[in-house]
C-alpha cells in the first residue's frame, strides 16, 4: 500500500510538470515570422506597413530637402529647432542623422516585401503587379534620398537573415553605383506598372506609375547635372515627364491643400485625426507668445488656436520673395505676425521692425470640435506643378525655352491678377532661366521639401550663392558618426570631413 | 476530530503509565510550562534528557511532564528560540522561558522549497531583521531591504507612495547591472507592490546560485522569499496596529528671487546676442509675455513682469517688487513675487490600520489580517490607498494529512500627480519662475480668486490644472489563493501539493475637463479607460524524505515538479467631446478617441527538480540540487538543466577545535563554498516586460494606421536557435561567531559568470536593426558582502545590538561574439587616451574590461575665463561644440584640451566616474533600556555621480522660463569675475553647461538616516486584559547627509526633477489582546 502511495505521489509530481505541449504556446495577438507571407492578406498588411513607415520618415524627407537651403532659420517665438543643421554647423564629431536616419529598417522591410510577395497567389494578379511596382519605386525613393544626402552608402537589396557578427561589416558603395540601382529599381517599378495608369484604390496617397515617372525624371536630372549624364539624362527626364497622365494644375493654389482629393497631388502622405499628424505643428506657436500678436491685416491673433510650437521661422529672404500681394501663394503660404496692429492699419507688406514670426498656412490643419488644432493636411511629395517645373528645368538644361512651363505656374499663382506683360517670363540666358525656375519653385513649394535639392540640381555654385553657410563642396554631403563606424568598421568617413 | 481526541487520550494514558513505572525507579517527575519571552506558551517544544532518548513535547498550553532523575540535564529546544539546558535540582515545577534566538548563526532560514537552520546551511541566504518592518509605515515593502541586507541594492526612484523601488541582487545578470529578483510570497510568484508589511512574518534573500538553482530559470537574479504570518497553536490573539504619519517636503534647493531672476535672464539674452549675433529672442523673451519679458499686464497675463508706467505704479504700493532693467537701465521692471514652487506640494498624511486575529489548536490554526492604508503623496494629487485582507488556515484532516490555505485580497489604488510624470513633474512645476501669476488681478489691482492657468498644461499653474487635466481613477484588485496538501506517506516521507491562482485586475480611468491651455479653451473632454488582467497559475508537487542514520548521518532529500503559466490581457478605449465636465466616464463622449485596443499574451514553464542535503553530525555539510526547466519563451531549444552544489564545515563542532584555545573567543566558525547554475530567459523580452513573450519567433508588428488600415511589417527577426542563458556563481563564505556568539559575521565573496548572455548584439545600421537578441558572450560579476551583528551590551536592563552591512559589486565583460572591432567592442564612444596618445573607446562593452555602460564621459570644466585677457590666451582655439566655434567671451568655460590639439571636440572628454555606486551598505542600532527601545537604521552608497538637470536648466535657461538655484548669483558677471560658475547666456549657445560638463556632474555619496524609532512596551501584566502594548514614534527618510544639490541622491545618472521622497513622522500603537 505504502509503495503505491509513493508511486502515486511521484506520478502526480510528473504528470503536471512533464507535459511538454504545455509550453508550446501560440500567440493570439501577435504575428510572428511563421506564416506571415502565406497569404494575400499578409502582403496587403505589409503594403500598408510600407506607407506608415514612409510617412513616419516624412520629417526627415522634409529636413533633407529643405532645411539646409535658404528657407529657414528666421525668427521664431521659441528656441529654434535644428539650427545647427540649418546652418550646416556640423563636423565629423557632431554628424547629424546618425544611423542613416533610420532608413535601413524600412529598406529591409521593402526587401522583405519584394522577395516574398511574388510567391503569393493573388486573386487579382494585376493588383499584385501594382503593389510590386509601388514597392520597387519606394525602395528607389529611399536610396535616392540616401544618395543625395550622404553620397556613398551601403546597399542592401535582400531582407536581412544572417546576423553572424563576423563579417557583418560592409563598406559604402560608390554613389554612382547606388544611383544605378535606384534607376534599375525605377525601371522595375515601371515594368510592373506597365500601362496601368490607375491610382491604387483611386487615391493619390499610394504610389503610382505617375509617381515613378516623377522620381525617374528627378533622378535623371540629378545624374544628368551632377554625375555627367548630360543631355541623354535630361532628355529621358523630359520625355518621362511629358508621358505623365491623369494630373492637372488645380485652379486654386490654396484650395488644393485643404482638398486632399485634388487632381494635382501625384503622391501625398495621408494624415488623419487619430491616425497620424503631419510635422507642421512646429510652425505654429504657443498661445502665450502668439496671442498678443497681430496678423498683417491688423487682426488680433488672440483667438488663434495653437498646437505645438514655433520652432522654424522663414528667412527674411523667403519673406521678401513671397511678399508679392498679387500672388495668391503669398497668403496661402504664410501668416506674418507683428507686435502691433499699426493703429488698425496692419502691415500689408513685410515690416521688419515689428515682424515677430510666421505661421505656415499651407499645412495648418483644422480646429476640431474640442477646440484643438489637428495637423491633418495631406502633404504632397509630388504634384503636377512639380512636373511642370521639372520639365522647365529639363528643357533649360537642353537649351530649350522653358518660359511656357514657368508661365503655366505663374498664371495659376496670380489668377485674376495675372498680367502676361508684367508677370510673364520671357526666355533668357540659361543661367537666368535657371534662377527663374529656382525662384518659381521656391515660391511654389515652401514646406514641401524641394528647395535644397533644387539648388543642388542647379549646380554647386547655386548652392554657394544662395546658402550663406556653405562655401565648400564637401559640405554638400553629410558626415557619418563615429558610432556608425564603430558598428561597422569598414565604413569610411565622408570625404572632406 | 473525535478520533484525534481519542489518540490524545491514549497518549496521555501511556504517559501516565510511564510515570508510575518511573516512580518505582527512585526517580521523580518534573513538570512545568514553557513560554516565550512575551509570556505566550510554546506548544510543541521539545524537552529531552540530555544523552538519552527520554523526552517529550509540550502540549497545547506549553505544559510538559517528564520523568527525570536527579542531576539530569533537560534540553528545551524550539525552532526559532535559543536552546536552554537546565539541571534538574529537584522534582518541583520547572517553568522555562525561552528567548527568541537573536543569534544569526542559529536562526532558521527559509530556503528554496523548505527551511533549514543556518548552521546546516552552506549557501548564501540573508534574512531580514523583522525590526525593520515593525514601526515605519512602508507603502512598499521593498524599501525595507534598503541597507539591511548585504548585496541587495535598493533604489527608491520616486517619492510616489506605493511605488516599488528598483531592487538588484548582486549586480544583476544583465550587462548593464540590472535584473529584478523573483519574489515569492508563500511560494507564489508575486511582487512587492501593494503587499502589506504587517502581513509579513519573514523575508529571506537567496543570493548565491546554489541556493537559487532550485528555482532554475526564475532565480538567476536572486530570490526573495516572503512568508506571511500564520496562526500559532495556542491562545487566540486579537491585535491591532495603528499608525498616523505626516509626510513633509524635503528642504528644496534655494531659488533666486524674482528680481534676480529677471536681472540675470535679461542680461542672459543680451549675452546670447553677443555670442550669436542674433536678436531672435528679443521679441518673445525680452518683450513678450514670458517669465522675464516685459509683455505682462496688470490683470491676467501668465507672468507679472512689465515696465513701470504711470498707469501701473499703484502696484508698487501693493507689494510688487521692482528692478532696473539691465537691457535698458533707464527703465524699471515691476513684478509680483510669488512663491509658486510650493504650489506643487500638498499636505500629506498617511493613515495605516491593521487588525489581526490568530490562534489555533492541535487540529488547526488560523490567521486573519485586515489592513487599511491611505497615504497622500507630496506632489499635488498623488496618493496611494490600499485595503488588504488575508486569511491563512490549516487543518489536520487526518493524522497524516494536513490542508493549508492562504487567501489574500488587495484592493489598491496608486495615483500619480495629474500634472506630470514622476520624473519631470517637479522640474516643470516646482521650477517655475517667481514672476508667475497664481491668481488674476482685478482691474483695481486687488487680487481676485480666479486662478491663472499659466503658460500651458505642461508648464502652468498647478492649482489651475490640478482638478482639470488627467483626472484619474485607478483600482487594482489582486486575489491570491493557494491550497497546500501535506501528506505524511510513511514516517520520514512526506508529499505535498501546492496549487495557487493569482488574479490581478488593474483598472485605470482618465478624464480631461475643459481647460485653458495656451490661451485656448480645450473642450475635447477626453475620457479614457483601460484594464489589465493578469492570471497566474502554479502547481508544485514535492516528495520529501528526511532521515537520520546512525544518529550522525542526516539526510534531507526532495523531488519535485512544477508547472507555471501566466496569462495577460489588456483592453483600452477612449471617447471625446463629451458635453459636460460632470461625467468623467466614456458614455458621455460623442465619438471615439483613438482606436480601442485589446491584447492577450501568455507564457508557461514546466520544471522538475531535486534537492539533496546531507550533513554528518552537523559538522560536514553538503547540499546538492538540480532543476530542469522548459520555457515557452525559447524556440527550438526550450529545455535546460541547472545544477547547484554547496559544501560547508562547522569547524567549531570538531573536537580539536573546541579543545583549542581559540574556541574561547570563536564559538562558531563555518567556512562554506557553493557553486550553482541558473538559467534565465527574461532578457529575451524587452527588459522584464512580461507582455513580450514571442520574441524568439520573430515579429511582424503594427506600424500604425494609414488610409484607415493597420499596416504590418517585420520588426524582429526570429532567433529560434537561442539557448538558455546560464549564470554560474562560485561563492566563498565564512560564518563566524565570536565572544559567546555576541558578535556574528557573515562574509561572502562571489564570482558570477553569465554564459550565453541573452543580450542585444549591436549591429551595423545598414542591417536595419540597431541590435538583435543573441547569446552574446560572457559577463562576470564579482563582489563581496559583509554582514556584522554585535550585542554590544547584554544585561538585565540594557541591551544594545548593532548591525552593519557592506557590499561592493563590479561587472566585467569576459567574452563577446567576434565582430570586426577591437576587443569585439559593442557600442561606446571614442575619447583621447593619454596612455597611448591615440584614442580609446569607453561607455561600451569590451572584452576583458569592466562593463562601461555607466561610464560618465564628460568635458572637463577647467576654469571660467575671468576677463578678455584670459580669453585671449586661447585666442586661436577652436571649439567644435560651442555655437561660436572661434570666439569665446569672459564668463565662458575654459575646457581642458586633453589631447593638446587646441581643438575642443569629443576627444577631449574623460571618464570621470560611474552612475553606479562603488559600494553600499547600512548600519542599524537597536538599544533597549527596560521597556524603552531606540532603533536607528541608516544606509549609504558611495561613488555614484548624478547630473541634476534642474540645476543645469536653471543656470543655462534652456527651457526659457525656469527658475535657477541661488548658485546663479555666483555666476560670472563683469563685477564677479573670479568664479567657477559660467555667465548666464540664454539657451546656453556656448554649451558652457549643456555639453556634458564635468561641473554638472555631482557626487551622489550619501548616508541616509532612514529610520529612527523610539518605542515603549507596556510591561506584561500591567493591564490584565492586555497581552501586549507598544507605543512608538518613528521618523523615516529623515535626512540625507550628502553634498548633492538635489532632493534625493539615491539614484545616479540623469535626474530630470523627480518626485522626492518625503520626510515622514509617524506615531504608532500596537495592542494585542
Amino acid at each position: 500500500m505504502k509503495k503505491y502511495s509513493i508511486l502515486i505521489a511521484l506520478l502526480a509530481i510528473f504528470s503536471f510538470s512533464a507535459c511538454e505541449d504545455a509550453i508550446d504556446l501560440v500567440p493570439r495577438s501577435e504575428l510572428t515570422a511563421n506564416g506571415f507571407w502565406d497569404s494575400e492578406d499578409g502582403a496587403k498588411a505589409a503594403h500598408i506597413g510600407i506607407y506608415s513607415n514612409l510617412r513616419s520618415q516624412a520629417g526627415d524627407f522634409w529636413s533633407f530637402g529643405e532645411l539646409r537651403s535658404d528657407l529657414w532659420g528666421g525668427y521664431t517665438l521659441e528656441t529654434p529647432s535644428n539650427l545647427g543643421f540649418i546652418e550646416s554647423d556640423f563636423s565629423a564629431n557632431s554628424a547629424p542623422y546618425g544611423g542613416w536616419a533610420g532608413f535601413y529598417i524600412y529598406i529591409h522591410r521593402i526587401n522583405d516585401f519584394i522577395v516574398n510577395v511574388p510567391n503569393i497567389a493573388f486573386i487579382n494578379e494585376a493588383e499584385k503587379a501594382h503593389l510590386m511596382g509601388q514597392a520597387h519605386a519606394i525602395r528607389a525613393f529611399y536610396y535616392f534620398h540616401l544618395a543625395k544626402t550622404w553620397g556613398d552608402v551601403p546597399v542592401i537589396l535582400e531582407p536581412m537573415a544572417d546576423f553572424d557578427p563576423e563579417g557583418l561589416s560592409t563598406p559604402r558603395v560608390a554613389v554612382t553605383e547606388v544611383l544605378d540601382i535606384v534607376k534599375s529599381d525605377i525601371e522595375a517599378s515601371l515594368t510592373y506598372f506597365g500601362s496601368d495608369e490607375d491610382l491604387y484604390k483611386g487615391k493619390n496617397i499610394y504610389w503610382s506609375k505617375a509617381a515613378s515617372q516623377m522620381l525617374k525624371a528627378e533622378v535623371h536630372l540629378w545624374t544628368g547635372k551632377l554625375y555627367g549624364g548630360g543631355a541623354a539624362d535630361y532628355t529621358t527626364a523630359k520625355n518621362t515627364l511629358e508621358a505623365i497622365q491623369g494630373f492637372i494644375l488645380e485652379d486654386s493654389f490654396d484650395g488644393m491643400f485643404s482638398d486632399e482629393n485634388n487632381d494635382e497631388f501625384i503622391f501625398a502622405f495621408d494624415y488623419k485625426e487619430d491616425q497620424a499628424s503631419n510635422i507642421f505643428n512646429s510652425f505654429t506657436g504657443r498661445g502665450t507668445e502668439v496671442h498678443p500678436l497681430y496678423d498683417g491685416a491688423g487682426n488680433s491673433m488672440s483667438t488663434f488656436v495653437t498646437n505645438g510650437a514655433s520652432r522654424y521661422g522663414p528667412t527674411e529672404k523667403l519673406l521678401l520673395i513671397t511678399d508679392d500681394i498679387l500672388d495668391t501663394r503669398r497668403d496661402a503660404t504664410f501668416t506674418r505676425m507683428y507686435s502691433d496692429d499699426n493703429a488698425e492699419a496692419g502691415y500689408p507688406t513685410y515690416d521688419p521692425a515689428t515682424y515677430q514670426a510666421s505661421l505656415l498656412n499651407k499645412f495648418m490643419g483644422h480646429v476640431n470640435g474640442g477646440g484643438s488644432r489637428i495637423m491633418d493636411n495631406n502633404v504632397p511629395m509630388y504634384r503636377y506643378a512639380d512636373a511642370i517645373l521639372l520639365q522647365a528645368e529639363a528643357m533649360n538644361n537642353l537649351g530649350e525655352d522653358p518660359s511656357g512651363m514657368i508661365n503655366l505656374i505663374r498664371e495659376r499663382a496670380y489668377g485674376e491678377n495675372y498680367d502676361v506683360a508684367v508677370h510673364g517670363y520671357v526666355n533668357a540666358s540659361q543661367t537666368e532661366n535657371t534662377n527663374a525656375i529656382l525662384e518659381e519653385r521656391m515660391k511654389e513649394f515652401v514646406g514641401e521639401g524641394k528647395r535644397w535639392y533644387d539648388l543642388r540640381r542647379a549646380g554647386d555654385q547655386f548652392v554657394f550663392d544662395n546658402v550663406e553657410y556653405i562655401s565648400e563642396g564637401y559640405k554638400l554631403l553629410l558626415p557619418i558618426t563615429s558610432d556608425m563606424i564603430g558598428r561597422n568598421p569598414l565604413l569610411e568617413q565622408t570625404a572632406g570631413y | 476530530m473525535k478520533q484525534q481526541f481519542k489518540l490524545f487520550k491514549q497518549i496521555c494514558l501511556v504517559f501516565t503509565m510511564l510515570l508510575c513505572v518511573n516512580a518505582f525507579a527512585q526517580s521523580g517527575t518534573t513538570t512545568g510550562t514553557v513560554t516565550g519571552s512575551d509570556g505566550s506558551p510554546l506548544p510543541g517544544t521539545s524537552v529531552i534528557v540530555q544523552g538519552s532518548s527520554n523526552g517529550t513535547q509540550t502540549d497545547f498550553d506549553g505544559n510538559y511532564t517528564l520523568n527525570t532523575k536527579m542531576g539530569d540535564i533537560l534540553v528545551f529546544s524550539y525552532i526559532g528560540f535559543e536552546t536552554k539546558k537546565i539541571n534538574v535540582a529537584n522534582f518541583n515545577t520547572l517553568n522555562v522561558v525561552l528567548a527568541e534566538d537573536a543569534n544569526v548563526l542559529n536562526e532558521v532560514v527559509i530556503t528554496g522549497y523548505g527551511s533549514q537552520k543556518r548552521n546546516t546551511l552552506a549557501t548564501s541566504v540573508a534574512k531580514l531583521d523583522n525590526q525593520v518592518l515593525e514601526s515605519a509605515t512602508t507603502s512598499n515593502v521593498g524599501t525595507a531591504l534598503q541597507g539591511t541586507v548585504a548585496g541587495v541594492q535598493v533604489t527608491q526612484n520616486t517619492g510616489q507612495p506605493g511605488s516599488t523601488p528598483t531592487i538588484v541582487i548582486r549586480g544583476g545578470t544583465n550587462f548593464n547591472g540590472s535584473g529584478s529578483p523573483l519574489v515569492l510570497i508563500d511560494g507564489v510568484p508575486g511582487s512587492f507592490y501593494a503587499l502589506n508589511s504587517d502581513d509579513i512574518a519573514s523575508m529571506e534573500v537567496l543570493k548565491d546560485a546554489a541556493s537559487t538553482a532550485i528555482y532554475g530559470a526564475q532565480g538567476a537574479n536572486g530570490v526573495v522569499l516572503i512568508k506571511t504570518k500564520q496562526g500559532k497553536v495556542g491562545k487566540s490573539n486579537i491585535s491591532f496596529t495603528t499608525r498616523y504619519s505626516i509626510n513633509n517636503e524635503r528642504a528644496t534647493p534655494d531659488y533666486v528671487s524674482a528680481g534676480d531672476f529677471i536681472k540675470y535672464n535679461r542680461q542672459g539674452v543680451l549675452n546670447y546676442t553677443e555670442v550669436t549675433g542674433k536678436t531672435n529672442f528679443n521679441n518673445s523673451f525680452l518683450n513678450g509675455a514670458t517669465a522675464f519679458g516685459t509683455g505682462g499686464n496688470t490683470t491676467d497675463s501668465p507672468f507679472t513682469t512689465q515696465y513701470l508706467t504711470a498707469d501701473n505704479q499703484y502696484l508698487l504700493d501693493q507689494g510688487w517688487g521692482s528692478v532696473i532693467d539691465p537691457v535698458d537701465p533707464s527703465k524699471t521692471i515691476i513684478f509680483q513675487e510669488n512663491d509658486v514652487s510650493d504650489l506643487i506640494y500638498q499636505n500629506a498624511t498617511t493613515k495605516d490600520h491593521y487588525l489581526a486575529f490568530d490562534g489555533g489548536n492541535e487540529n488547526g490554526t488560523y490567521y486573519l489580517g485586515l489592513g487599511i492604508l491611505d497615504s497622500d503623496g507630496l506632489a499635488l494629487g498623488s496618493g496611494f490607498t490600499r485595503y488588504s485582507g488575508k486569511f491563512s488556515g490549516s487543518y489536520n484532516i487526518l493524522d497524516n494529512l494536513k490542508v493549508t490555505s492562504h487567501v489574500a485580497y488587495v484592493h489598491s489604488s496608486i495615483l500619480g500627480s495629474p500634472l506630470g510624470s514622476d520624473n519631470t513633474v517637479f522640474q516643470r512645476f516646482s521650477g517655475q519662475a517667481l514672476t508667475s501669476r497664481t491668481y488674476n488681478h482685478n482691474p483695481d489691482g486687488t487680487l481676485s480668486n480666479v486662478l491663472n492657468p499659466g503658460t500651458n498644461s505642461g508648464f502652468g499653474n498647478p492649482l489651475y490644472y490640478i482638478d482639470k487635466i488627467n483626472q484619474r481613477k485607478d483600482l487594482q484588485q489582486r486575489l491570491t489563493t493557494s491550497v497546500k496538501v501535506d501528506w505524511d506517506i510513511i514516517e520520514d516521507l512526506k508529499f505535498s501539493v501546492t496549487a495557487s491562482h493569482q488574479a490581478t485586475n488593474d483598472h485605470g480611468e482618465r478624464f480631461n475637463k475643459a481647460y485653458l491651455s495656451g490661451g485656448s479653451l480645450k473642450t475635447g473632454r477626453e475620457s479614457y479607460a483601460d484594464l489589465q488582467r493578469i492570471q497566474q497559475n502554479q502547481v508544485t508537487g514535492i516528495l520529501n524524505y528526511k532521515k537520520t542514520l546512525a544518529e550522525k548521518h542526516n539526510f534531507d532529500a526532495m523531488l519535485g515538479g512544477e508547472y507555471f503559466k501566466k496569462n495577460l490581457y489588456a483592453f483600452s478605449a477612449g471617447t471625446k467631446n463629451s458635453p459636460s465636465d460632470l461625467i468623467p466616464t466614456m458614455n458621455a463622449g460623442s465619438e471615439a478617441n483613438g482606436v480601442p485596443y485589446s491584447f492577450e499574451t501568455e507564457y508557461a514553464m514546466v520544471s522538475q527538480f531535486g534537492i539533496l542535503n546531507y550533513n554528518f553530525d552537523e559538522r560536514y555539510l553538503v547540499g546538492l540540487s538540480l532543476r530542469r526547466d522548459g520555457s515557452s519563451l525559447l524556440g527550438n531549444d526550450k529545455y535546460g538543466y541547472f545544477p547547484g552544489a554547496s559544501i560547508g564545515w562547522n569547524l567549531h563542532n570538531e573536537n580539536f577545535f573546541s579543545d583549542s584555545k581559540v574556541s574561547e573567543y570563536v564559538n562558531s566558525i563555518k567556512p562554506r563554498i557553493s557553486y550553482g547554475v541558473n538559467g534565465n530567459v527574461n532578457s529575451l523580452r524587452n527588459g522584464t516586460n512580461t507582455w513580450d513573450n514571442y520574441n524568439a519567433y520573430g515579429a511582424y508588428s503594427d506600424q500604425g494606421i494609414y488610409d484607415g488600415q493597420t499596416g504590418y511589417a517585420n520588426s524582429k527577426v526570429p532567433v529560434l536557435d537561442l539557448q538558455w542563458e546560464r549564470s554560474t556563481t562560485l561563492n566563498f563564505g565564512l560564518d563566524l561567531g565570536l565572544f559567546d556568539n555576541r558578535v556574528t559575521i557573515l562574509a561572502d565573496y562571489f564570482v558570477r559568470d553569465v554564459y550565453d548572455k541573452i543580450a542585444g548584439l549591436t549591429l551595423p545600421y545598414y542591417t536595419g536593426f540597431s541590435s538583435i537578441k543573441t547569446n552574446n558572450g560572457i559577463l562576470r560579476n564579482k563582489g563581496y558582502e559583509l554582514q556584522l551583528n554585535a550585542e554590544a551590551i547584554r544585561s538585565q536592563n540594557i541591551s544594545w545590538n548593532i548591525g552593519a552591512t557592506l557590499y561592493s559589486i563590479k561587472n566585467y565583460v569576459v567574452e563577446l561574439p567576434d565582430n570586426d572591432n577591437e576587443n569585439n567592442r559593442q557600442g561606446g564612444t571614442e575619447i583621447y587616451d593619454p596612455a597611448t596618445g591615440g584614442t580609446k573607446w569607453v561607455d561600451a562593452y569590451q572584452e576583458g574590461m569592466q562593463v562601461g555602460v555607466y561610464d560618465v564621459v564628460a568635458y572637463i570644466h577647467d576654469y571660467v575665463y575671468a576677463d578678455q585677457a584670459a580669453v585671449d590666451e586661447h585666442a586661436d582655439r577652436y571649439d567644435d561644440v560651442a555655437k561660436n566655434h572661434t570666439t569665446r567671451f569672459p564668463g565662458d568655460v575654459a575646457w581642458k584640451d586633453l589631447n593638446g590639439d587646441n581643438i575642443i571636440d569629443k576627444l577631449d572628454r574623460k571618464v570621470i566616474g560611474s552612475e553606479r555606486p562603488d559600494f553600499s551598505g547600512g548600519f542599524t542600532s537597536n538599544l533597549r533600556y527596560k521597556d524603552f527601545g531606540l532603533f536607528v537604521k541608516t544606509d549609504f552608497a558611495v561613488g555614484h555621480l548624478i547630473r541634476n538637470n534642474m540645476r543645469e536648466k536653471g543656470l543655462a535657461q534652456t527651457q526659457g522660463n525656469l527658475n535657477a538655484f541661488t548658485e546663479l548669483l555666483d555666476s560670472w558677471t563683469p563685477e564677479n569675475t573670479i568664479t567657477d560658475v559660467p555667465r548666464m547666456t540664454f539657451t546656453d549657445p556656448q554649451k558652457n553647461f549643456n555639453r556634458g560638463s564635468s561641473a554638472m556632474w555631482e557626487k551622489g555619496d550619501y548616508l541616509a538616516l532612514r529610520e529612527v524609532t523610539l518605542s515603549y512596551d507596556l510591561p506584561k501584566g500591567t493591564i490584565k486584559s492586555i497581552n501586549g502594548l507598544r507605543l512608538y514614534f518613528t521618523g523615516s527618510n529623515l535626512a540625507y547627509f550628502t553634498k548633492y544639490s538635489g532632493d534625493t541622491p539615491e539614484k545616479g545618472g540623469f535626474q530630470g526633477g523627480k518626485f522626492p521622497t518625503p520626510v515622514t513622522y509617524t506615531v504608532g500603537l500596537n495592542i494585542t489582546l
